[in-house]
């Protein structure tokens, strides 16, 4: 029976991949880090000129890249409330490496990239697997949705206008689900209409939001 | 990549079934796939998570959209000092070090019953059943096949002590996986169904729940929909699965892929190289080297390969002359052949239920609808070596059984003679030989294309001198002995092997 020598062909092999893949960090930190970050101090002069704490600059900076933050989760995550925590353990992160974070970059691209990061370990914990996006995927859509901005942010003008138009109904519906933040089991005792149904009506009425905006984008409206 | 029909009402309904989680396992696969080919489709994703995003911001208590609440959060309740960062480091390295402390009693503590002591917590951890919940950590061991002829079972050596290879056992991420023996087959299953059969000698590693890497040896791997996107790495290159069945073999110079159903993607991971994805698909071959990735000249799979693959149909082992050929219908005979004599062997249809007749020694068809019927089997078959030691199930009436092909297509114009044997997992009930060749002349054929009249077939494939040839089946019904004499014209046989009903 033949052997395997693992003095010769193993240990070649075994180099081989510890050098590819110290060589792949290397990149891979390039990548990340292409302007050297500048130390960032406890205090620090805002565009005003007045002395603000990294705490503090931390906070502004989180706030005006939220939205962008949590649009990038919710798109890769199927449940608002999952994509909230994305944002949030994120947004840890942020913190813990907001010493790194170099000021001539823009903050809501480097939050972005945490968040990326963050939905791809959600991912690869959630259970069943077949629900779950896989690392190149989400690339993609990352990608893509990098590469959208503009676009969305005229959609979501066009969805105020939408939103107005919807019929009476389904314009209280998406009032009291989003706006009010009532639940489903509340809306179905109110209605006097199933769960089911109003899950349905729900999707029903984002779907024709949807269309609406595309629509509009189109000029068709 | 072909293109998809696009249906946008039907793209956008599935793209807000799995924002409300209610989208099955297959419509899931179809959106997964369609995303990834298909640019359209992500914006349309990207857009509608987008709007979803903006509905959900117009909440104002949970989800402020200037993300205050998130900022606050992040940065604790209280407001920051000094010593907020200093805490939670040191938080951090004690559960650092405690999770790294339980890993370390876990893994040098050898496999197998462990002491019952209730102080032992490496013993508490590894006896408690897993939550529903928890992330899988390990693969399973669920099959081990070796050299019968070996005095010993196989064994590998972990924390310094040397164990067997057992069904059930468990190896865990990260951990080096060795097949040191020859003729050595591990097949491991992970958590979301992904089955990869190993060959010895091979070096492993188990990276994580949906991917692994080979440093040396050969794998055949069979994933399941739910493991889409499983990803083998070699030191070569990344090979990811679209919903397939594959087998690569990685030797020091360059890594031999082969697709048997489905397709993959391939592309190279040397340091400073950016490689453009590569698909495969069914038949389809490639060897990827440092610099490249390359067509094979031959397309069909090594041999290095064959005997990997025909574990995974069934057969155990081939010997002399015969050469297992996966997953293809007969094929002309100088592509098969490659310049050298040879017969293969190729699983032809699987898990077919057949009426058994062991008085009269025949097979009549158990099929579903009078058209397969009608078209399959018109006339019981008449097998001419049939086993009695074939240990089948109590109603051997009706039995579920593989057919495998034998072809012998001799290269020259002479005499030939060629003599080899072939093992399978399961008994073989019945051998059917044929004065002429057997797809000119039975209907069991799963290719219409190769059922035609006698008149229609080619001389020389109108049979051979059969008086010559010898079959013979093991006492065990496991083995099958031929010795094929053919002079210019084709030699095939067909086996009857049990397949007993999952």
């Amino acid at each position: 029976m033949r052997r395997f020598v693992r003095g010769t062909k193993s240990r070649s092999n075994w180099l081989r991949l510890v050098r590819r893949t110290a060589l792949e960090a290397t990149h891979n930190q390039s990548v990340y880090s292409v302007v050297k970050p500048r130390p960032i101090l406890d205090t620090h002069e805002d565009e005003a000129g007045h002395q603000v704490t990294k705490e503090e600059e931390f906070i502004h900076l989180l706030m005006v890249s939220y939205r962008s933050m949590y649009s990038y989760a919710r798109t890769l995550v199927p449940s608002a409330a999952d994509a909230e925590e994305c944002v949030q353990e994120a947004s840890l992160r942020l913190w813990q490496k907001f010493h790194e974070f170099d000021r001539d970059e823009s903050f809501s691209r480097w939050a972005r990239g945490f968040v990326r990061r963050v939905v791809k370990n959600f991912h690869r914990k959630k259970r069943p697997g077949y629900t779950t996006l896989d690392d190149d995927l989400i690339e993609k859509l990352a990608a893509t949705q990098g590469g959208s901005q503009e676009l969305l942010d005229l959609r979501r003008e066009f969805l105020e206008s939408c939103l107005k138009r919807l019929p009476q109904n389904d314009r209280k519906l998406i009032h009291s689900y989003y706006e009010l933040g009532e639940s489903i089991a509340a809306l179905s005792r109110r209605l006097g209409r199933s769960q089911a149904a109003i899950y349905q009506a729900i999707h029903r009425t984002r779907v024709a939001l949807f269309m609406c905006v595309d629509r509009s984008l189109k000029g068709g409206d | 990549m072909s293109e998809v029909p696009f249906d946008f009402r039907s793209v956008l309904d599935s793209i807000e079934k799995w924002h409300a989680g209610n989208l099955c396992e297959l419509e899931t696969y179809r959106l997964k796939e369609l995303l990834r080919h298909d640019a359209r489709a992500r914006q349309i994703f990207v857009e509608y998570g987008d709007m979803l995003a903006t509905l959900d911001l117009t909440v104002g208590a949970e989800a402020s959209p200037d993300g205050s609440h998130v900022a606050v959060r992040a940065l604790g309740t209280h407001r920051f000092d000094g010593h907020w960062r200093r805490y939670w480091m040191l938080a951090s390295t004690i559960t650092v070090t405690a999770i790294c402390a339980v890993l370390v009693i876990w893994w040098a503590t050898p496999m197998g019953p462990l002491p019952a002591s209730p102080h032992d917590l490496a013993a508490q951890i590894r006896n408690s059943p897993p939550p529903e919940t928890s992330i899988s950590s390990s693969v399973t061991v669920t099959d081990v096949f070796w050299n019968e002829n070996s005095d010993r079972h196989p064994m590998f050596s972990r924390a310094g002590q040397d164990l067997p290879y057992t069904v059930g056992m468990t190896i865990p991420f990260q951990a080096s996986f060795v097949l040191e023996d020859a003729d050595l087959f591990v097949r491991v299953r992970y958590a979301n169904g992904a089955d990869l059969l190993f060959q010895g000698p091979a070096t492993v590693y188990f990276d994580s729940e949906n991917s692994a890497s080979i440093l040396a040896g050969r794998v055949s791997c069979v994933i399941p929909p739910a493991a889409v996107g499983f990803t083998i790495l070699s030191p070569h290159g990344r090979i990811r699965d679209l919903g397939t069945e594959f087998a690569v073999s990685v030797s020091e110079e360059e890594t031999d892929v082969s697709v048997v159903k489905g397709s993959v993607e391939c592309e190279l991971t040397g340091p400073g190289i950016v490689s453009e994805l590569t698909t495969l698909f069914a038949g389809d071959r490639r060897l990827i080297n440092d610099q490249q990735i390359r067509h094979p000249n031959v397309s069909l799979p090594p041999d290095s390969l064959s005997s990997i693959l025909g574990h995974r149909s069934g057969i155990r082992k081939t010997q002399g002359a015969i050469h297992y050929a996966p997953g293809f219908a007969p094929l002309p005979r100088e592509k098969i052949n490659r310049g050298e004599e040879r017969m293969y062997v190729y699983l032809e249809r699987q898990s077919t239920p057949l009426a058994w007749d062991q008085q009269q020694g025949t097979f009549s068809t158990l099929l579903s609808t009078e058209m397969e019927s009608a078209v399959l089997l018109p006339e019981p078959l008449r097998p001419e070596h049939h086993s009695r030691s074939a240990r089948l199930s109590k109603d051997s009436d009706r039995i579920v059984v593989d057919t495998y092909l034998l072809n012998f297509f001799p290269t020259g114009k002479g005499k030939t003679v060629l003599a080899g044997s072939m093992t399978f997992h399961n008994d073989i009930i019945a051998v059917m030989t044929s004065p002429k060749t057997l797809d000119a002349t039975d209907r069991f054929s799963p290719n219409p294309e190769f059922i035609k009249a006698w008149e229609q077939r080619t001389s020389s494939a109108r049979g051979s001198n059969e008086a010559e040839d010898f079959v013979s089946v093991s006492d065990d019904a496991k083995t099958l002995t031929v010795s094929l004499q053919a002079s210019g014209a084709g030699d095939q046989l067909r086996i009857f092997v049990y397949s007993p009903e999952k």
